[in-house]
């Protein structure tokens, strides 16, 4: 929705909460979530906000409301309430109104860890409003600020809501309010509340595998200043020579380093192919034709061509941004390509500005996965070429030379086998979003829980795959079983099924049950059982329960 | 600005803040309690106010804000200062 992207207008999504909340209401829910919000001051209209921005995000919160003020009684003293709601995240409003005593904080952190495994999401603290009367008082909060980022750093399941910065970019005089404090205990100004709550709705889908994926990008005018048709590669502005070409090359790096973070690149533009390979075959330009996984330049519609990369990616668009100077093709694409999100301006000054604060890409912690993903889809590429030149697909498969590696999850893989889980839509039979603490609890003896890795001759693609059952007597319950939309029909699902069926011989087990949870990504795998020998033994609610029976012997 | 004028944009606020299928003019009769609206909604109503009309809401005054009577008074007040 609009309205909930950057730039936001505060006011007027507070003015319009109800209405932006009964629209939203309409749309499809990815995932469900427990949200306790602890606070320092009043919290009731941060729930209503931060509600409609999950919403956005198609994620239903169902909240858990502290008692007000009281964030430090509510855990010391009363988590059984806190244990009985068994939250997925918990939201610790503090701010620099707070700022008593630092060590009652961590005595809270300590104690949340202890008695359940939802992901923690603690304010860092905001320059107060009377800043200047006390060098002491700022000491004392950069270094408390200090402290929580070093929490983060060493533990998983807690990140920071940058509150000092939030403050900082919404201007510290607009910020505090005093009359909102004094007479509503609103710790920041209601204005400011959908700003915080936009932040807040982003680290949590990111937590949940919800970021983007691909940029998907025009050429003119936006990766560099010129027509490339009228101008030629000779006329285009790009580099340091100009203020605008010196825009124009800082995108191209920001690009860049967007990419060394895992994010793929694609060119969505109208020229002509050559002229393209040309133009990045110019020295002036950062980056290269090769750190696009997709070019699409020709003279064909956007949307259809956005369409055609997602197919050629194994993507879907809503895991898309769009980048384009141009209103019309924007609009276009907005209107007819499904969930793409579009950045909303034509200015190079802006792009990255809006790229940033939309949070598209926000990383919470970065696996080595993400850092080598651009190399997987070139070798995607190559792979691709492979099949076109191959007689037949068996033949194909055959010439990859690809050798699996099937392994128990472990301390090594962890990190990537969870980012797997919580980010993989379309073949995931039950699509079950898992904190790093129920993770954990899935490598217990009684659990089979697997990674596949795959190699072949063009690279190695990492880990793709993951499974995991749970041995009840002598049957084997399959409660997730994923895999990457990169290595789809490289029979990893057959694989794998083979390395289970082995282990259930080891282990005398009879039956093996799975099942098919529908959500709306995920339709190619409804009959996925069926093709490797299960019986459907039950359906309901578009879902489906299904049986093997192991042979004798 | 006239009373008219004010309520006219109070009306507007109400709508939005509240979004609920009364018809607006029960709003805005003199009598209407205040107070029977949530207090979330009741807050940010006045912060509306405050900002569609330029106008501070007197600390003082918040809690004695009871009617749409008295909120109207308030307004004026204000503007005219």
């Amino acid at each position: 929705m609009r309205e909930l992207e950057y730039p936001l207008n505060g006011a007027d999504i507070l003015l319009r909460k109800k209405i932006l909340r009964r629209e939203l209401q309409k749309r499809a829910i990815v995932a469900e979530k427990k949200i306790a919000l602890l606070s320092g001051s009043t919290v009731g209209e941060i729930k209503d906000v931060l509600e409609i921005f999950l919403w956005n995000y198609g994620i239903r919160p169902i909240f858990l409301e502290g008692t007000y003020a009281n964030f430090y009684e509510d855990v010391m003293f009363d988590a059984k309430k806190l244990q009985k709601f068994n939250p997925d995240f918990i939201y610790i409003h503090t701010t620099c109104r707070n700022l008593t005593d630092a060590s009652k904080l961590e005595q809270v952190w300590a104690k949340l860890a202890e008695i359940c495994s939802a992901m923690i999401i603690q304010n860092n603290f905001e320059l107060p409003p009377d800043g200047f009367s006390s060098i002491d008082k700022l000491r004392s909060l950069n270094r408390l600020n200090q402290k929580i980022y070093l929490y983060a750093g060493e533990h998983d399941n807690f990140v920071v809501n940058d509150l000092n910065y939030l403050a900082a970019q919404y201007g510290l005089l607009q910020w505090h309010n005093p009359a909102q404090w004094y007479a509503y205990k609103y710790a920041l100004a209601l204005e400011a509340v959908p700003l915080l709550c936009f932040n807040l709705a982003k680290l949590i889908k990111a937590s949940l595998g919800l970021n983007k994926k691909v940029l998907v990008l025009d050429l003119d005018n936006t990766l560099w200043g010129g027509i490339l048709g009228d101008d030629g590669v000779a006329g285009l502005e790009i580099g340091a020579e100009t203020p605008r070409g010196a825009a124009f090359l800082d995108f191209q790096k920001y690009l860049k380093g967007q990419q060394a973070q895992g994010i793929l690149l694609a060119i969505c533009s109208k020229n002509n192919y050559q002229d393209v390979v040309q133009a990045f075959a110019d020295p002036r330009m950062f980056l290269r034709l090769d750190d696009f996984v997709a070019v699409e330049a020709n003279w064909d519609n956007k949307d259809k061509n956005i369409l055609k990369i997602a197919e050629k990616l194994n993507l879907l668009p809503d895991s898309f941004v769009f980048v384009d100077d141009n209103p019309a093709e924007r609009e276009l694409v907005r209107h007819n390509v499904a969930g793409v999100s579009v950045v909303d301006t034509s200015d190079v000054l802006d792009f990255i500005d809006y790229i940033e604060n939309n949070g598209f890409f926000l990383p919470l912690k970065v696996t080595e996965a993400d850092l080598n993903r651009q190399e997987y889809y070139q070798q995607n590429n190559q792979r691709r070429v492979a099949e076109e030149g191959s007689v037949n697909y068996a033949d194909f498969l055959k010439s990859l030379q690809m050798t699996y590696a099937i392994e128990p999850v472990a301390k090594e893989n962890f990190a990537r086998v969870l980012q797997l889980i919580n980010k993989t839509n379309q073949f995931n039979l039950t699509t079950k979003r898992l904190s790093a603490a129920e993770l954990q609890n899935l490598l217990a003896d009684k659990y089979l829980t697997i990674c596949c890795g795959l190699k072949d001759k063009f690279g190695d693609n990492g880990i793709i795959a993951v499974f995991s059952a749970e041995r009840r007597a002598e049957t084997l319950d399959i409660g997730l079983w994923l895999m990457s939309c990169r290595v789809f029909r490289r029979n990893v699902e057959q694989e794998i099924f083979k390395y289970v069926l082995d282990w259930c011989r080891k282990k005398q087990i009879k039956k093996i049950h799975g099942h098919y949870i529908p959500t709306p990504k995920n339709k190619m795998t409804a009959d996925f059982y069926a093709t490797i020998g299960f019986v459907k033994i039950a359906e309901r609610d578009g879902g489906s329960d299904w049986e093997y029976i192991l042979a004798k012997g | 600005m006239t009373i008219t004028e004010i309520k006219t944009k109070l009306r507007e606020i109400l709508e939005n803040v509240l979004d609920e299928d009364i018809l607006a003019t029960d709003f805005m009769a003199d009598s209407t309690n205040l107070r029977a609206w949530d207090s979330l909604s009741l807050v940010n109503i006045f912060v509306q106010t405050e900002k569609a009309f330029k106008i501070k809401l007197p600390l003082g005054k918040l809690a004695t804000l009871n009617t749409m009577a008295d909120l109207l008074a308030v307004i004026q007040e204000n503007q005219s200062a």
